[in-house]
């Protein structure tokens, strides 16, 4: 049975990669005011769920290996690659899904 | 308009001079992080020193906010794919810091995966196509 912990590690890092759309949506925009540009709904939203990742990591941390961490936080290069694609029009190509491949490799080998 | 074969040359090279220098900004963004690990390691080292704990926690908490503000700046320029890849270097430079200031060992293994890391990485930045498109309007 998978640990519920590890679960909510992946669930931590689905958040984080949310956030990170939201902040993208707001770098897309053009503001009229720096103050604007940084407090808007998608920045507070998206540093609100980082948060709520943060949150949610620590509580994972609690029940599992430090060194599976950063392995799984890898997968968030996966996820934005997904939601990069559906919610901002951004191109999968082979080289992303090389390069991709290669650091989450990369990183099972440094933690490992 | 026609493009000549010299100006399209030209361009490319504008282009690419543009994106090395945006994918430098990036990791200077991405150095300000691990940075931050470092005063939270300092904080944590620091517990039953009140005055010191604080400066570190207050560094950190500084360093993240500076970041914050790079960060949005940073995925103006990028795709955002490509951006969050970019953080993954983060294993370089805290491996860097770790041995640096603390003193900490490293293996065989932590030597291999930051090359893995970085030449996935590498691949990333080296798709040159619509990214630069971006990166160049937003430079």
């Amino acid at each position: 049975m998978i640990s519920p912990f590890i679960v909510c590690m992946f669930v931590s890092v689905g958040v984080a990669s949310v956030s990170q759309i939201l902040l993208k949506k707001s770098a897309m925009k053009t503001y009229s005011s720096v103050v604007r540009e940084y407090l808007n709904p998608f920045v507070i939203g998206g540093y609100g769920l980082l948060f709520l990742s943060m949150l949610l990591t620590i509580y994972a941390y609690s029940g599992m290996d430090y060194k599976n961490g950063p392995v799984i936080e890898s997968f968030g290069n996966v996820l934005v690659l997904l939601l990069g694609c559906v919610f901002l029009n951004e191109h999968i190509s082979l080289r992303k899904i090389a390069g991709i491949g290669c650091i989450m490799l990369g990183m099972a080998v440094f933690y490992m | 308009m026609r493009t000549c074969f010299w100006s399209g040359k030209r361009n490319g090279g504008i282009l690419m001079k543009a994106k090395i220098k945006n994918i430098i900004l990036l990791q200077g963004v991405v150095v300000i992080y691990t940075l931050s690990g470092i005063m939270s390691k300092n904080a944590s080292a620091n517990g039953g020193n009140p005055v010191k704990f604080l400066v570190f926690f207050g560094l950190e908490f500084l360093l993240l906010a500076v970041y914050a503000v790079l960060w949005q700046q940073m995925i103006k320029r990028f795709e955002l794919s490509v951006a969050y890849a970019n953080r993954s270097m983060a294993v370089l430079w805290s491996m860097l810091w770790a041995v640096l200031f603390f003193h900490d060992t490293v293996t065989v293994k932590n030597i291999i995966g930051v090359l893995l890391v970085t030449a996935g990485t590498v691949i990333i930045n080296t798709d040159l196509k619509k990214e630069e498109e971006e990166g160049a309007q937003n430079d």
